[in-house]
């Protein structure tokens, strides 16, 4: 899976401040809004972090309570099946962002992230972002109105997927009977 | 609106829980950039599938709103509370709606146009920045909602088959 020498090079300096780091900010629909200045800001607010491959960012289950942005590598979204199977919801590359809601409410992770090949990421803790809401920064109020654009959008495009499999019903029968016959198969198989 | 309007929205909305976090000034600036709307009984505030560019704040009198789901039908909510806002993620973007909206009885509202919005945001306003951290909110709800939903269709296969069957025999 991992697409290493296809990723944008990125130079990332541990010790000081992150150049091209900003680039990947820019690029992404979240923070897309921002200044220079404000996005130099968010990225002055988190932290670097690597990962190796095969290494969890973060369970299923387990509370949210950062986002992640992807700077180098890949990582892959997984879930699990009723019958226990692991299942690969995504593959995400360089400039996708990673639990965007957990910037503004805690809860469980729906699914377990983890890295494909060598991950260099960004990590805002939702402390620092909370920080940042409270000192009234125009950057942190640009991202809550990009992730509302965001969250409204997939809500959207939740409904129109619904309201496609019931407008016209006999032509998801099929594949709603094949789904269940699978699940079944693997429910005896186990 | 006149000097009066002003004042009077004023003193209405301090006293609801959302708007008394406001400081004076800043919501006699939100104030200022908003429309009166008057609705007639049964009159619409807005249609399912008509473009949607404001939001509201209910001043007097009551409102439905009507949203429709599939499989389960429809969900009708009642808007009577002054300091209510309605539509508050259309000030982010244009959307269609995803419901319908009418007066049930003699409405009085405040109309927030996304340009309006927008030029308090820019400006760094904190009244934009108190209804941002009000969507901040909605974002969250309107999040679970939808992963609810796609879990019910799509994660529960079964009850969605004998759904699709149903339809198609009553079709």
């Amino acid at each position: 899976m991992s697409q290493e020498g296809e990723d944008p090079v990125v130079e990332i300096s541990l010790g000081g401040t992150p150049a091209g780091a900003e680039t990947v900010f820019a690029s992404t629909l979240l923070f897309g809004s921002l200044t220079g200045e404000e996005v130099r800001e968010v990225v002055r607010a988190c932290e670097q972090e690597h990962f190796e491959p095969g290494e969890c960012l973060f369970r299923q289950g387990e509370e949210a309570d950062s986002l992640f942005i992807v700077v180098q590598g890949e990582l892959e979204v997984v879930g699990h099946s009723p019958t226990g199977e692991k299942v690969v919801l995504a593959v995400l590359g360089p400039g996708t962002v990673v639990g965007e809601l957990s910037l503004i409410e805690g809860g469980p992770r729906s699914a377990t992230v983890a890295a494909v090949s060598q991950c260099q990421l960004f990590r805002l803790r939702r402390g620092k972002f909370d920080a940042m809401r409270e000192a009234r920064r125009p950057a942190a109020y640009k991202i809550i109105v990009g992730l509302a654009s965001t969250v409204c959008e997939r809500r959207r495009q939740t409904d129109a997927r619904v309201e496609e499999v019931f407008q016209d019903p006999a032509k998801h029968i099929d594949a709603f009977e094949s789904q269940l016959h699978e699940m079944l198969g693997r429910l005896r198989k186990a | 609106m006149t000097i009066r309007d002003v004042e009077r929205y004023q003193e209405i909305l301090k006293e609801t829980p959302f708007f008394s976090t406001y400081e004076e000034e800043e919501l006699s600036r939100l104030i200022g950039v908003c429309e009166r709307k008057v609705l007639a009984p049964r009159e619409p505030l807005w249609a399912l599938g008509s473009p949607g560019d404001s939001a509201y704040v209910l001043i007097g009198g009551r409102l439905e709103q009507t949203h429709r789901f599939q499989p389960d039908g429809t969900r009708v909510d009642q808007i009577g509370r002054p300091g209510e806002i309605v539509g508050l993620s259309y000030v982010v973007k244009e959307w269609r709606h995803q419901s319908a909206a009418s007066a049930v009885e003699r409405t009085e509202l405040l109309r927030l146009k996304r340009e309006s919005f927008q030029k308090l945001f820019e400006g760094g306003d904190m009244a934009a920045y108190r209804l941002v951290d009000r969507l901040a909110e909605e974002v969250v709800r309107e999040m679970r909602d939808a992963n609810r939903r796609l879990h019910e269709v799509f994660g529960n296969p079964a009850e969605t088959l004998r759904n699709l069957r149903r339809r198609v025999r009553q079709a």
